[in-house]
């Protein structure tokens, strides 16, 4: 402990918290420089499962990248999965069926609501809670099995095709999905009860790690955390993608910008989220789930597109630019999780390492999705 | 054997006892703790070994005592091996003067609670010389905390058992309880059971006062590098500590091993004492597996500003009423 | 609107070109084409208009290296792209992470897939990859190298070039029914 070179402030001792520690979701490493308890600066390290999603996009044809979607982000896959094709499909001219329109909006926001309950999980897991986590996963479970029974896999989904989707939903995913939402509506109570009333919770994160909307804008900060601070910032909204203006729902907005504020964002997200997938239940209508022109082999013609749509986490962008060949030419990913984490670095400054555990988990971080 | 004094054969079969009786402890709680957290996050807990897993923690002692204990490096070995002993054994040696049932008693002394008291600060030393001599900063991170923490929340339980003490004016365990007989002290004294309840939640480390293993933080805090039967050992040490919290609240406030008449009622008082040594024990686990954890200085605020106040007023007042 | 009002600003940095885009095809409404001097202005116009920043990303390109700056704005719609050039052999850009702080991390990101040096960046080292890493992954091989000329789009061409169509084999896959929940059964 007393090895490596005196100090001029003996009692200030580094301390390297990951890659592997319970509360970095992944491998995240965070060296940290302490006095006492108290943190002075913190720097992220990235990287550790770096992939280079970007240039294993440029070297295979666009269809076949819809699989790495799914790896990017495990937590909310069909977010992504929206993304990519959505971008493909804007760059090359394809249109989807409305069917299919409905279909991806209910999937991509089932698979919202599980990302925020997998998020709520782990983030009172990081205040100490162990039980929450349990009941979360329970809820998410059933969310998963759905998701199941229209594509197969249970978190790295690669459903979305250019045109469409690969699988029609069937009448039993419609009835187990409403089933699903009237049973995430009695759970709210019950987690407004167990969590968000409860005493020690609140002074855990009210008013600790406050982002402001300068900071926020200054560092690119979306999603949740950015409408925690009091900005009414929706990709969905704001920048109407897809068919989400038909739907109606709202955007749930902090006041101070602090972990407290980030909870019950998400906590409002997720009921609107079901409003939007009741909604689109409603309203599917009969049809093919595939455009009739969708091409098996894509060429789209040279040019460049930026589309984003709202990741769980924030704004997730992607730039293609096509050269007219089969692969893009540059797929460049913007992905929210990245830029969320940078703020850590301003906010972990004077707070309790407690604090910081709390911070990241208010952050939302999924390690793959920042590492890329 | 006639040449031994029967002073001695009665302390060797007491503390055979105790130690037999502190180990089969553990090992229900273990499996208590186990199966109230499956309970209460809606699975099972262990059901593998035995009839609803009810072996699973014997397997589990005998895997940790088959284990290696590993020495990382550069760590002060001598005190990394008595940590372990040091945070099992007062623990135990605490048990030999608490009265189970008028009879079932290993030694009545006067000094009984001073006793235990003494013993059961030791517990710090022994996490201080763990954090301390692992060589690693989150068992000293966790270490640090524990000793703040233990040492704050000593005085407030004090001053809530001082208060008992002065309506008994003995310091004998056994008259503690006989002192109960027409009226347990916890309706007499409510403010100081809920005080020592929570200060003695700090002091056995458990959520939501877990700063010194605060997982999420701390990885496992002190004991972060002890594995095999020196962490078994701290885990028994916990658990020893819960019965005993559980012992000291149902002597003090709970009456003791009074209870609706049973046959044999001057051993099978012990019974009652039992139930209601649990019946403390799994509110403990009850709370621990509901409360998110606090935060150091919110800890630290808790006693100094609330718990420390209440108790001197609690204990005025006790004063006073005596008095008049 | 914010998408008029900002014109005048950015035609006052005397940008190498600026381009009304179409915003439904290509997803932002500007693109700007700026020289090492104007970028730091370009940036302070950007904080001053409230805009937030997207991503810094590099493209290799046939004659040169070129950075993108994506910066979006939350009350209104509208995107600006910035983009910039810089040779292959010594590339350097004046950072702006001085007044976006969240540009930081994407151009340390852009300094390790491209090698761009971003000149007054506090703390330029590797991000993503090894500290030690000296390879530049997303710069491309002469051969797959394209002029910036062929990647910008043309309005005569097809979007669509192919029209083979997807076999619709999903018709008869039998899916299987949705795994009751355990919660369920129970209640039943």
């Amino acid at each position: 402990m007393n090895q490596g070179p005196a100090r001029k402030n003996e009692h200030i001792y580094t301390l390297n918290m990951g890659p592997q520690h319970p509360s970095t979701h992944g491998v995240l490493r965070i060296i940290l420089e302490l006095d006492g308890e108290y943190i002075i600066t913190a720097e992220p390290v990235l990287g550790y499962i770096h992939r280079m999603h970007e240039k294993m996009g440029e070297n295979r044809p666009y269809p076949r990248f819809i699989a790495n979607m799914s790896r990017l982000d495990y937590v909310g896959p069909m977010l992504y999965n929206h993304l990519f094709t959505a971008a493909v499909e804007k760059l090359s001219g394809i249109e989807v069926p409305p069917r299919a329109e409905h279909v991806r909006i209910i999937t991509a926001e089932l698979s919202r609501v599980a990302s925020h309950l997998l998020w709520m999980g782990a983030f009172l897991m990081d205040l100490g809670a162990f039980t929450p986590i349990l009941y979360t996963f329970d809820d998410r479970e059933a969310i998963l099995d759905l998701l199941e029974s229209v594509c197969g896999a249970r978190i790295t989904f690669s459903y979305f095709r250019f045109g469409g989707v690969c699988n029609d939903i069937s009448a039993d995913f419609i009835e187990g999905t409403r089933a699903f939402i009237k049973l995430l509506r009695t759970r709210f109570p019950m987690y407004e009860k167990l969590v968000t009333k409860n005493i020690i919770f609140e002074k855990r994160v009210k008013d600790i790690g406050v982002i402001t909307p300068e900071m926020a804008r200054l560092y690119g900060v979306t999603g949740p955390a950015l409408r925690a601070s009091g900005i009414s910032y929706d990709v969905r909204k704001n920048e109407p993608y897809s068919i989400y203006p038909e739907f109606e729902f709202e955007i749930p907005c902090g006041e101070n910008g602090d972990c407290f504020d980030r909870y019950i964002v998400r906590m409002l997200e997720m009921e609107q989220s079901l409003r939007i997938i009741e909604q689109a239940l409603d309203k599917i209508p009969d049809g093919p789930v595939m455009a009739k022109h969708a091409p098996l082999k894509l060429h789209p013609a040279p040019g460049e597109t930026y589309f984003t749509v709202e990741s769980a986490r924030g704004e997730a962008g992607l730039l293609l630019i096509s050269d007219g060949s089969d692969t893009p030419y540059r797929l460049k990913l913007r992905t929210p999780g990245f830029s969320n984490l940078s703020v850590l670095e301003e906010l972990a400054k004077g707070i309790l390492l407690s604090d910081l555990v709390a911070i990241m988990g208010s952050l939302d971080l999924v390690i793959p999705e920042i590492d890329r | 054997m006639a040449l031994l004094p029967p002073e001695f054969i009665r302390i060797l079969i007491s503390s055979v006892l105790i130690v037999s009786f502190v180990f089969l402890n553990a090992m229900i709680l273990v499996y208590i703790e186990r199966k109230v957290a499956g309970h209460i996050q809606r699975r099972p807990g262990p059901m593998e070994v035995g009839p609803h897993g009810i072996l699973q923690t014997l397997i589990d002692g005998l895997k940790l005592m088959g284990k290696q204990i590993i020495f990382p490096d550069n760590i002060d070995k001598p005190l990394f091996c008595i940590a372990p002993l040091l945070a099992f054994v007062p623990a135990v040696v605490a048990f030999v003067v608490i009265p189970f049932s008028p009879k079932l008693q290993a030694v009545d002394l006067d000094m009984g609670i001073i006793f235990i008291l003494a013993l059961a600060s030791l517990n710090v030393l022994a996490i201080l010389l763990a954090g301390w001599s692992s060589n690693n900063k989150y068992s000293l991170i966790g270490a640090m905390r524990s000793v703040a923490q233990n040492i704050a929340y000593e005085i407030p339980m004090l001053l809530s058992l001082l208060a008992v003490l002065f309506m008994t004016n003995s310091l004998s365990m056994k008259s503690i309880v006989e002192a109960q007989k027409p009226l347990w002290f916890i309706v007499v004294q409510p403010v100081a059971f809920l005080i020592y309840f929570i200060a003695s939640l700090a002091e056995t480390n458990r959520a939501p006062f877990d700063l010194p293993e605060a997982e999420s933080e701390l990885t496992a805090g002190f004991h972060t590098e002890y594995g095999g039967m020196a962490y078994g050992l701290f885990y028994l040490g916990e658990y020893a500590n819960m019965v005993m919290v559980g012992a000291i609240t149902t002597t003090f406030f709970l009456g003791g091993w009074s209870g609706p008449p049973l046959p044999y009622m001057e051993y099978s008082g012990a019974f009652w004492f039992l139930a209601k040594v649990y019946f403390i024990v799994f509110s403990m686990i009850w709370f621990r597996w509901t409360f998110p954890r606090v935060r150091f200085d919110q800890l630290m605020n808790f006693c100094w500003k609330i718990m420390v106040p209440f108790g001197l007023v609690n204990l005025m007042i006790t004063a006073l009423v005596l008095k008049i | 609107m914010l998408i008029e009002d900002i014109k005048k600003e950015l035609e006052e940095l005397k940008p190498e070109s600026l381009e009304r885009k179409n915003y439904s095809s290509e997803g932002y409404h500007w693109d700007i084409t700026l020289s090492r001097e104007t970028l730091q202005d370009f940036a302070r116009v950007m904080n001053r208009n409230k805009f937030f920043i997207e991503d810094v990303c590099g493209v290799d390109l046939k004659e040169d290296l070129q950075v993108l700056y994506h910066f979006a704005h939350t009350g209104e719609l509208c995107r600006i792209t910035g983009r910039i050039f810089t040779s292959k052999n010594t590339p350097a850009i004046p950072t702006i992470s001085n007044i976006f702080p969240g540009a930081d991390w994407h151009e340390r990101e852009t300094f390790d897939f491209f090698g761009i040096c971003f000149t007054g960046h506090k703390n330029l080292k590797h991000l993503l990859l090894p500290e030690d890493a000296d390879i530049t992954p997303l710069r491309k091989s002469e051969s797959e190298l394209k002029s910036l000329d062929d990647l910008t789009r043309k309005p005569s061409q097809r979007t669509l070039k192919s029209k083979l169509m997807w076999p619709v084999v999903f018709e008869n896959y039998k899916r299987r029914p949705p795994v009751k929940h355990g919660r369920e059964e129970k209640k039943s």
